[in-house]
């Protein structure tokens, strides 16, 4: 008795291990699993396990794979995509995965009245910006149709390089007509479709559990057409903010994969052996994004004033932030494209101090408060304090910082109600213009304000150019544009920093971070 | 009733004369000289608060002052408690934090003294009608979830250190007001009171004089109490970042944020954590002695 009373109890992870259960991190918590309506990418961690969109990605490179369709032919002008669907496509509850469901997903994301922040996935497609801005009651305009029940044909306004990319992303998943029209009106955001026990899709897990501010709980999903090729049985997503937090639960057995790592860890961490941290760089940024349709930031003086006075080289040297490199622009370096026209971003104290006196704020007299949103983190704080510092040292600035609780955050955000606001932008697929797109004057993420024609005239010429090196020379035309508008101030490129346990196997680092889980298997090594 | 009226004309001026209070005053300061503990813990309040509010004007550093290429270091000759992961001195961010929980304690803690004693008082000693009125008006703030009142003033009055002190107080008061209230009913039945009406004294100087002296015991004890839930309280508040601002400090942040790194530097809990304990000892220290000298019978062991 004594014995079975002392010895060490087993942890979560060793359990996992037997049982393939994985318990994994996913720091914040979404607000919904409705793939129209996501928030964040790492929430693409849960939604991957819950549904298939038309073709999936690749572990080791991302390049797209069949997914829901078998296969594929782009007709020769590059508009029209023809997509073949699997015969063996199901639900999770039985029903045929069809071309049918991919339409009705379409009308459903292009709705206005849905509101999805993803529309803008679809402005390649013929119609889709004219039906979402309700100019066109009718969808059967929208380039999206069902031939049969098993092809789908998709009509391009003009060829884009990345499109096939684009299929494989949430906002191209289908949900599950009947169960959507069940809760609520087709086009209703946020209705209960998607709580557990009501929710179904097309993935290799389905949705059983969901303990508020815990863990998402999804199991293996028996009618998933590769199901053969599922070798967990179940994933536990675990929702801790604290990368401090998520760290001591990783060290104590409770997870198997973190989504972040603690700064102050890194070194530690990397000097095991065997390391159970894993950095790899990622297409990512970290920046603040300013209101610019409210003073202070309406001046862009202003705005160019403030990238100027961040010391990035001493922020990403400081002892919080190892394993990441300071921004010299938006889009990060690493999918092919680098940014070295002239506007890169740069230190300069001094003409940080006179483009704000020009503004009218000599040594920064009378600039009225301005504040710093971030999201409760003692990394996003610590951050802040940093920059705060900086702001208040190079232009005599004074910012206040609110950390704030996650959904009223990106709320806020959303809404404009903000004059700084951290924010990660993680590209959605591996082309500048995944990151570019985001301040296209409509661009869904597009919460500064800023709208400016040429800079979208520039943008888009360049993300429906062909030709590579041509291409390139037009997305850094439009970067240019940006950062001189500076509707942001990007500070970082960030790295992805994952503790993950040696018994997942099938695991590889990519760019996007997208790791499938039907390759995925826990294994004692 | 009856034996007060022949004192009266008997020696009209001798209450004049024996004031109670100062003589009571008097011996409450040497039974509390002699509780060593006590004046240990009011000597050490007196030490810190001091060392809070002119510690930061004699220091080197400021508590906002970031050295981004130093980081976390253990205490050493340069930074005598050592320094947190921006670079920046903890015992300057310490006595700043002092500054902050100390007010908010002690200022929160008056606040809610004040209008509890008072309230409470004229409540017990009133009676009838008014004192259910009054009371009542407590039992439906009472009911008013606690946090999120405090929440909602924070949110109409913005955010201002000086308001959050406020806010704290006009929630506190509460129990004060039913501590004093009880004690004040049992209090006013008994002679001395009863003398003092048939001196013909007001109500006010009956209430403010005779009465409260000797409801200070429960009221001390209760204080010492409320400086230090007050003082977790801010801390809570400035970890849903409704009280204090990044870069300013309080004990409460930097114990919530040496709590996340005590792994890697211990001192950045070690440090904070002490002298709040120590703080909460001193309080409660003085607490106790205080209360035996002022209210001699429960002091007689």
């Amino acid at each position: 008795m004594c014995l079975a009373a002392c010895s060490r109890r087993e942890t979560p992870v060793e359990a996992g291990n037997r049982a393939q259960i994985l318990h994994q991190g996913i720091a914040t918590e979404p607000q919904d699993l409705d793939p129209h309506l996501l928030q964040f990418q790492s929430h693409f961690n849960v939604l991957m396990a819950l549904g298939e969109g038309l073709v999936g990605y690749d572990p080791h490179d991302l390049h797209p794979v069949p997914g829901v369709a078998e296969r594929w032919e782009i007709l020769p002008d590059g508009l029209v995509y023809l997509l073949h669907l699997r015969a063996d496509a199901r639900w999770s509850n039985g029903d045929a995965v069809t071309a049918h469901d991919f339409v009705f997903s379409a009308r459903r994301l292009l709705s206005p009245a849905l509101g999805s922040p993803f529309r803008y996935y679809y402005d390649d497609v013929r119609g889709a910006k004219e039906y979402s801005a309700a100019a066109a009651p009718d969808f059967s305009t929208v380039g999206v149709r069902a031939l049969d029940d098993r092809t789908l044909r998709i009509e391009l306004l003009h060829p884009t390089p990345y499109f096939l990319f684009l299929l494989g992303n949430w906002s191209w998943y289908p949900v599950h007509r009947a169960t959507v029209e069940k809760y609520g009106r087709f086009d209703q955001p946020f209705t209960d479709w998607s709580k557990p026990g009501r929710f179904v899709g097309n993935g290799p897990f389905t949705l059983t559990e969901w303990k508020p501010g815990q863990v998402i709980i999804v199991r293996r999903n028996p009618r998933y057409w590769d199901a053969a090729r599922v070798r967990l049985s179940e994933i536990h997503f675990h929702c801790i903010e604290s990368s401090d937090t998520e760290e001591r639960a990783f060290r104590s057995g409770q997870l198997h994969i973190t989504e972040n790592v603690p700064g102050s860890k890194l070194r530690d961490y990397a000097a095991q052996r065997p390391s159970p941290l894993k950095v790899a760089p990622i297409f990512s940024t970290y920046l603040y994004a300013l209101n610019i349709t409210r003073p202070p930031f309406d001046d862009v003086r202003v705005r160019r004033a403030f990238p100027l006075a961040l010391d990035r080289e001493r922020i990403v040297t400081s002892q919080i932030a190892s394993g990441i490199l300071p921004a010299r622009s938006f889009v990060p370096p690493v999918a092919g494209y680098v940014y070295d026209g002239e506007a890169g971003l740069r230190f300069d104290p001094g003409e940080a101090r006179q483009l704000l006196a020009a503004a009218g704020y000599p040594d920064g007299r009378g600039f009225p408060p301005v504040e710093l949103a971030t999201n409760t983190s003692v990394l996003h704080r610590e951050l802040a304090e940093i920059v705060q510092q900086m702001w208040q040292k190079h232009l005599g600035v004074r910012v206040g910082i609110a950390s704030k609780e996650s959904k009223v955050f990106f709320q806020e955000r959303m809404l404009k109600q903000y004059q700084l606001s951290r924010m990660s932008w993680i590209g959605d697929y591996p082309d500048a213009f995944g990151f570019l797109t985001v301040y296209l004057s409509d661009g869904g993420q597009n919460t500064t304000g800023y709208a400016s024609p040429e800079y979208d005239r520039l943008a888009l010429t360049a993300a429906r150019t062909l030709n590579e090196t041509e291409r390139r020379a037009r997305y850094r035309e439009a970067e240019t544009l940006l950062l001189r508008d500076a509707p942001i101030i990007p500070v970082f490129y960030d790295t992805g920093r994952h503790l993950v346990s040696p018994a997942v196997q099938g695991r590889y680092p990519n760019l996007l971070e997208f790791h499938s889980y039907q390759g995925l298997w826990l294994e004692n090594k | 009733m009856s034996s007060g009226t022949p004192q009266l004309t008997a020696a009209p001026q001798t209450p004049a004369e024996t004031e109670p209070g100062s003589s009571l005053w008097r011996d409450a300061w040497h039974r509390l000289q002699k509780n060593k503990l006590a004046v240990f813990g009011g000597g050490l309040l007196l030490v810190l608060t001091v060392l809070c509010i002119v510690g930061p004007w004699f220091l080197r550093f400021s508590y906002q002052e970031q050295n981004l290429d130093l980081g976390a270091t253990p205490p050493g000759a340069q930074h005598w408690l050592g320094t947190d992961t921006l670079g920046r001195d903890l015992l300057v961010r310490l006595l700043y934090g002092g500054r902050i929980s100390l007010g908010v304690g002690l200022c929160a803690t008056f606040v809610a003294l004040t209008i509890g004693v008072a309230y409470g008082a004229v409540a017990g000693y009133i009676g009838g009608k008014a004192d259910a009125v009054m009371m009542r008006l407590v039992d439906i703030i009472y009911a008013l979830p606690f946090t999120i009142f405090v929440i909602l003033l924070m949110v109409f009055f913005g955010r201002n250190i000086f308001l959050l002190f406020v806010a704290i107080g006009a929630v506190e008061w509460l129990t004060m007001a039913r501590i004093v209230r009880g004690q004040i009913m049992s209090l006013k039945k008994m002679e001395f009171i009863e003398a003092a009406r048939s001196l013909g004294l007001s109500n006010q100087r009956i209430i403010f004089r005779h009465l409260i002296p000797n409801v200070l015991g429960p009221i001390i004890v209760y204080t010492t109490l409320t400086i230090p839930a007050v003082m977790l309280l801010e801390a809570f508040l400035s970890f849903l970042g409704l009280g204090v601002q990044p870069p300013m400090s309080s004990w409460g942040t930097l114990i919530k944020d040496g709590a996340e790194k005590m792994e890697e530097f211990s001192w950045l809990l070690i440090f904070p954590g002490t002298l709040f304990s120590l703080t909460l000892f001193s309080l409660n220290f003085l607490g106790d002695g205080l209360r035996d000298a002022l209210d001699v019978r429960t002091a007689k062991d």
